[in-house]
């Protein structure tokens, strides 16, 4: 068998039903035995005379209960004695004779008590006495008195008493009152020492018994865990008002019942100590244990406050307050900016000027307190309208100073939201997308820039190579013997083709590089008239091949412009190129060179060999617009296009004027200053 | 007989080239990677390389590196760069690498068989050393040898005749190479005083120079133009 298993079993039996009533029961056993073993152990140490003595007698005839009834009897003399006085007597003899018979009756030679009393004039002999000592008593009470015997008719006569009462010894048969504590003395006596000892371990059965109970509080068997029953769901306070109802109701019956010393016997007693106790004590001890099992069971499920009508009231309560807030503050969210800055002022002014008067009343009718509570409502109100205009004034400065970051290009600056209300909340957060837009656009351009710069080189990389077989193998052809005619024509078709194709490859590159402005510039001073003469001097085969005169005029001074010189060659380049392509034979080609206060200029001017007049000069800087577009020639077309973007990186200006045939050309540079 | 080495990734290129390399009567080796390129190199006696710059496993450059870093015969072989890559960032690295001579695709054959000849000319017999060096009115730089006593220029071992005006320029420019001389200066070099607006013949000269000196002058390899600023030799 899995031991385990047995263990959990007799653990889990251990909070059975049937282990917990029978431990209530022997709780209420123990505790019924401890509480009256206890009380008459208590007892006997209080009113002495139980320990110290050697027999029970003693302790009876020493007790305070014997002395105090005793004294009740003497002073039931004393005060017959005295209400004869009062009855008026002719006589003292006749008064005398009936306080006689009064005082038979009390004590009669039967009873436990003897009485003893003696009259005496005031300050003289005895007048009067009654009874005796008896041979032997063990307790007796010594009582004086100065008393006023009332006669019929005579002055009052002072008498002064002295009176013994004495409890004999042994006890008379007459079951009387000291019997029956003498008694229950005995009784007591013989349990003087089992008394404390029984009160003692039933106080520890009662104890553990308790403990048990209070750890087996919400265990169940064959549970884990804690679990409420029926009784820890109703609420905690509830619960509590009913048990001191309860309470209260048993109190009443143990008053009602509170026994008597009549006329029952020792264990008749007992008896009705006994049913006293199950009628209110038990019960009571019973709704106390009730109490504390279900205290010991919110306990350990936390539900103790939890789970009282309070407690679920305030909860309510808060929870309405809450969605009554809630409404009010969606109300409050849906008025447009203006609307609750005015709310909030009116609401200021109104609340002000009446608190301010509340306090003036306050201040003449109102006490302290009065005083202070409206001073602090008043003080909390400008307060708050003081902080929320502070805030405002610093979340407007706190805006004002990221867009300014923004604004100089700090688009990485995200307003902190979190920390911002109302409006400037919006607003940053309207301007922290806006800041994330511009981002992903910077990002998005410059992408688009590298992927363009991408493009550029693998195009022409990926242009070149096939276009460099074409030539090869047309080149190669070219050197082959030809089968007919027509073959070698075709073979000029194919070599003029891809020469072409090739010019315009190297330009088309070269123009988008131009004008995406992926060329490096480095800019210096440069000489122009030197530029010119060896622009001139690279073209002079090619200007008189194509029959012109180039005529360079350039003034006395040197003229130094801020400029890459390689790509101004190629624009001069670009421009004489075309001049000898286009020009009519046999006329000059005039290349002035020119300063003025900031700029320098280059101006070349010739004559073109077609028709002019009626282009518009700026569309020839166009992409692949020619002078006839017609033509078919060697140009591309985006040779001046190409002239104009280099010149414009190298921050000059280029310009093209046509006067009827004559075609001029107008570089400006900066001038740099020395 | 000298053996060229063709390195190019297009097949179709480096057949051309051969064709073209063994119509001017070489031996014609073939590699299409960086890699094969070295390997053909430690295996044969090769002459001369053809290197395409954009190749896979190994380009032409790093393969030009490696093999300057090797020390013996197959260090000092002339190499010519082929390439696409046009700008003059590349060419500079190239020729800052250990490249000798490069050609932009797509190129002129005859250009390019010229620069070979040139480089094998150079290469056979100057021997890629400068043992010439420290002989006073002897200057060398780049192929191009001006004997100042003899007043003859050669160029990769075959003479150049110049006019007395050219060769004074050159001699200003090669005792001086990298430096930069405006035309004035060169003008007042050559002639001995100002010119008073006449510096403009000098580019005249120096373009009749270039055409003699170089296989394309408009490509020059040897004196180049700083635009706007003069002239040097390279």
């Amino acid at each position: 068998m899995n031991t385990a298993n047995l263990d959990k079993k007799a653990a889990g039996r251990l909070y059975s039903l049937t282990a917990k009533t029978a431990a209530v029961i022997l709780f209420a056993i123990t505790a019924t035995v401890t509480a009256l073993f206890g009380i008459a152990f208590l007892y006997m140490c209080y009113d002495g005379g139980f320990y110290g003595s050697e027999n029970a007698d003693n302790a009876f005839y020493g007790s305070q209960l014997c002395q105090r009834k005793l004294s009740d009897s003497a002073r039931e003399v004393l005060g017959t004695i005295q209400a004869y006085a009062k009855h008026e007597y002719p006589s003292e003899e006749s008064y005398f004779s009936a306080l006689d018979t009064a005082l038979d009756r009390i004590a009669q030679p039967a009873s436990s008590v003897a009485v003893q009393v003696e009259i005496a004039e005031f300050g003289g002999s005895p007048l009067y006495t009654f009874g005796g000592a008896p041979e032997s008593y063990g307790m007796s009470v010594r009582d004086e008195m100065v008393f006023e015997l009332e006669l019929d008719g005579k002055p009052d006569i002072p008498f002064h008493v002295t009176s013994h009462v004495y409890l004999r010894k042994p006890l008379s048969d007459t079951p009387d009152y000291f019997l029956r504590l003498r008694d229950c003395f005995s009784f007591l006596f013989s349990i003087r020492y089992l008394a404390p000892l029984v009160a003692a371990l039933g106080a520890i059965a009662s104890t553990a018994l308790f403990v048990y109970l209070m750890k087996a509080a919400g265990r169940r068997y064959g549970e884990e865990g804690i679990r409420e029953g029926f009784f820890d769901r109703i609420p905690y306070d509830f619960l509590v008002l009913c048990f001191l109802a309860a309470a209260a109701l048993f109190i009443a019956i143990v008053d009602d019942f509170v026994p008597s010393f009549g006329r029952a016997t020792v264990t008749g007693y007992i008896v009705l100590a006994a049913t006293y106790f199950a009628v209110s004590v038990i019960p009571l001890l019973l709704m106390l244990l009730a109490l504390a099992y279900t205290t010991a069971v919110r306990i350990k499920t936390r539900t103790l406050l939890q789970n009282t009508l309070v407690w679920r009231l305030w909860a309510l309560a808060c929870k309405i307050l809450r969605k009554i807030w809630g409404w009010l503050k969606s109300l409050y969210e849906m008025l447009p900016a203006t609307g609750k800055t005015a709310l909030l002022v009116l609401a200021f002014l109104f609340f002000n000027p009446l608190l301010i008067s509340a306090l003036i009343e306050a201040n003449s009718y109102g006490g302290v307190i009065d005083v202070f509570l409206v001073f602090l409502m008043l003080a909390a109100l400008n307060i708050g309208a003081f902080f929320v205009l502070i805030r405002a004034a610093y979340e407007l400065v706190v805006l004002r100073q990221g867009s300014s970051g923004l604004a100089e290009g700090d688009l990485d600056y995200k307003f902190p939201t979190e920390k911002l209300h109302g409006e400037a909340k919006k607003i940053a957060q309207n301007l922290n997308r806006i800041s994330d837009g511009m981002a992903k656009a910077v990002e998005m351009r410059s992408k688009s820039e590298r992927m363009k710069v991408e493009l550029i080189t693998n195009v022409s990389h990926d242009l070149k190579t096939p276009l460099t077989s074409i030539i090869n193998y047309v080149d190669l052809l070219k050197k082959e013997p030809m089968q007919t005619e027509a073959a070698t024509q075709y073979i000029e078709v194919l070599d003029r083709q891809a020469s072409r194709l090739r010019k315009l490859t190297s330009d088309l590159i070269e123009a988008s590089k131009a004008s995406t402005g992926n060329i490096e510039v480095k800019l210096e001073p440069t000489d122009i008239c030197e530029l010119i003469d060896q622009s001139a001097a690279e073209y002079a085969d090619r200007f008189s091949a194509a029959n012109l005169t180039p005529i360079i005029r350039t003034p006395d001074r040197p003229v130094v412009a801020y400029a890459d010189g390689k790509l101004l060659w190629r624009v001069l380049d670009n421009l004489l190129s075309n001049v000898c392509k286009y020009s009519l034979p046999q006329t000059r080609v005039y290349i002035d060179i020119t300063s003025g206060d900031s700029m320098a200029a280059v101006t070349i001017r010739n004559i073109s060999a077609q028709q002019l007049g009626g282009i518009d000069p700026d569309e020839l800087t166009e992409r692949f617009v020619r002078g006839d577009s017609s033509r078919s020639g060697e140009g591309s077309g985006l040779g001046l296009s190409i002239a104009r973007s280099l010149t414009e990186l190298q921050g000059g200006r280029l310009k093209i004027y046509i006067d009827g045939d004559m075609f001029k050309v107008t570089i400006t540079m900066p001038l740099a200053m020395r | 007989m000298y053996t060229i080495l063709v390195c190019d990734d297009d097949v179709d290129i480096a057949s051309a080239l051969k064709i073209y390399l063994t119509a001017e009567g070489y031996n014609v080796l073939v590699a299409h990677d960086g890699e094969a390129a070295l390997k053909i190199i430690a295996s044969e006696r090769v002459h001369l390389v053809i290197m395409d710059i954009m190749m896979p496993k190994l380009d032409g450059i790093a393969a030009t590196a490696r093999l300057r870093e090797a020390d013996g015969v197959a260090g000092g072989i002339p190499i010519i760069l082929l390439t696409a890559k046009s700008e003059d960032t590349d060419i500079v690295l190239g020729l800052n690498i250990g490249a000798d001579d490069y050609v932009t695709k797509p190129y002129n054959p005859v250009e390019l068989m010229a620069r070979v000849k040139a480089q094998l000319r150079r290469y056979t017999k100057l021997g890629g050393a400068t043992d010439i060096k420290d002989k006073p009115g002897v200057y060398q730089h780049g192929g191009i040898l001006l004997d100042d006593n003899a007043k003859t220029v050669t160029l990769d071992g075959e003479q150049v005749s110049l006019t007395p005006t050219e060769f004074a320029l050159l001699k200003v420019l090669i005792r001086e190479p990298g430096h930069v001389f405006s035309s004035k200066q060169l003008y007042e070099a050559v002639r001995g005083e100002s010119p008073f607006g006449a510096e403009g013949m000098i580019a005249v000269h120096i373009r009749h120079l270039r055409e003699k000196l170089e296989i394309d002058p408009s490509n020059p390899r040897h004196i180049k133009v700083v635009w706007g600023q003069g002239y040097k030799l390279e």
